[in-house]
């Protein structure tokens, strides 16, 4: 009996191992090409690297503008995260809780923003932003991005807003409370591992954001990162893989650390709530 | 306190007649309980009268006031829900105080009234 139970705990653990391996694989191999050096990875295609270096660390830190692309992104990202998040509550609420003609048909319209694909808009964008000196300009980029992230980041929220007993806003309502004064004291708060969820997210899409920052970011030092790394991989330097694999992981590093600190924080928050 | 009458009271969700004519006085200080099977109609009846619900048709008073379009704050009436609505965000005594608050107490106010309650629950033990 026993031993059944741990055959298939032990096959369990390994279909678990192997689902994890197909998705981890290449993050994997990134991150080990990033300690090789270049002709290793160019002649010998293993996974088990021979010889590690830091040198593509080196020469990523050093010679390339990577700190100026950090600090770049990082702009970008926060012009995003704080254009959109006032937009995605206000937005959320509206959808998730009050009455008004066109309500159901609105939220509807709100994903159509996706249908078009991106590429087909960067002329039309390129031009009314070049009207609105909004080209080469970390906040235009932003601007861009806050399109992209605050529909979807409405629908999200608007999830987790139904997930809130009403009785909170009732009970509210019959002490009295505006509607403004109940929207930031009883449903933000409420509501606030959501909205650090919903702000990580529209982060992330504008930290990793390719096609509008490579068509409105047209000097040099205003480059994100994902526009410089295709500078190491194409571009003037001859491709050196274990570069562009120290790239990809130095450009994926805030943003894991930002997880680390920001998800510690909004673990706390969700058992917080659980608990009382 | 004052005497709450309904009348004529009616509310219909869609094609469904969820409350079908009820009138009721009670007078000022009554002690009043609605008993019934679930789905009859208390819960709606109470929410119109708090004015977490419009009513479809009939008359709410409160005193001397028709309150039917009055917004559920203005009506000076209190509702202990089914599934208690506590803000897990705040403290028991922010809890106790956000409503008084709402009504134009001031801190020192709130803080007596927060100590005769947990008096209260002393005492009780």
């Amino acid at each position: 009996m026993n031993s059944s139970i741990s055959a298939i705990s032990i096959l369990r653990f390994l279909i678990i191992l192997l689902i994890m391996f197909i998705f981890l694989a290449p993050f994997l191999w990134i991150f080990l090409a990033s300690f090789r050096p270049n002709m290793e990875l160019v002649r010998n295609q293993t996974l088990i690297p021979q010889n590690l270096t830091i040198e593509n660390y080196v020469s990523l830190f050093t010679k390339s503008s990577y700190w100026q692309w950090v600090i770049n992104s990082t702009i970008v990202s926060f012009y995003t995260v704080v254009l959109s998040l006032p937009m995605i509550v206000a937005g959320a609420y509206s959808v998730y809780r009050t009455q008004y003609r066109g309500r159901n048909v609105l939220s509807l319209f709100l994903l159509s923003v996706y249908i078009f694909p991106t590429a087909l808009l960067v002329v039309p964008i390129f031009k009314i932003f070049s009207g609105l000196a909004l080209v080469d300009s970390h906040l235009g980029c932003a601007l861009m991005n806050t399109a992209f992230a605050v529909p979807f980041g409405i629908w999200l929220l608007q999830a987790f807003l139904k997930s809130l007993p009403p009785e909170l806003e009732e009970a509210a309502a019959v002490d009295g409370i505006g509607r403004i004064r109940t929207l930031f004291q009883i449903i933000i708060p409420q509501a606030a591992p959501g909205i650090i969820a919903i702000a990580m997210f529209a982060f992330i899409v504008s930290w990793t954001e390719y096609l509008f920052a490579m068509t409105l970011l047209l000097s040099n030092d205003l480059h994100t990162l994902p526009i410089g790394l295709t500078g190491i991989v194409f571009g003037q330097y001859r491709v050196n893989w274990g570069f562009a694999a120290a790239g990809a992981v130095g450009s994926a590093l805030p943003v894991f650390i930002l997880f680390l600190i920001v998800g510690r924080w909004f673990i706390r928050g969700i058992s917080a709530g659980a608990i009382k | 306190m004052a005497s709450v009458s309904l009348t004529h009271l009616n509310k219909e969700f869609g094609n469904t007649l969820a409350v079908k004519n009820v009138s009721v006085d009670i007078a000022d200080g009554e002690f009043l309980v609605f008993v019934g099977p679930s789905g009859c109609g208390k819960t709606t009846t109470l929410r119109m009268v708090a004015g977490l619900e419009s009513l479809s048709d009939g008359e709410i008073r409160i005193g001397d006031r028709i309150v039917n379009h009055l917004p559920p704050g203005d009506r000076d009436v209190a509702m202990v829900f089914q599934n208690y609505a506590l803000y897990s965000h705040m403290t028991v005594e922010k809890n106790l105080g956000f409503a008084l608050k709402a009504r134009g107490l001031d801190g020192e106010e709130i803080e007596n009234a927060c100590f005769a309650l947990q008096k209260c629950w002393i005492s009780r033990k």
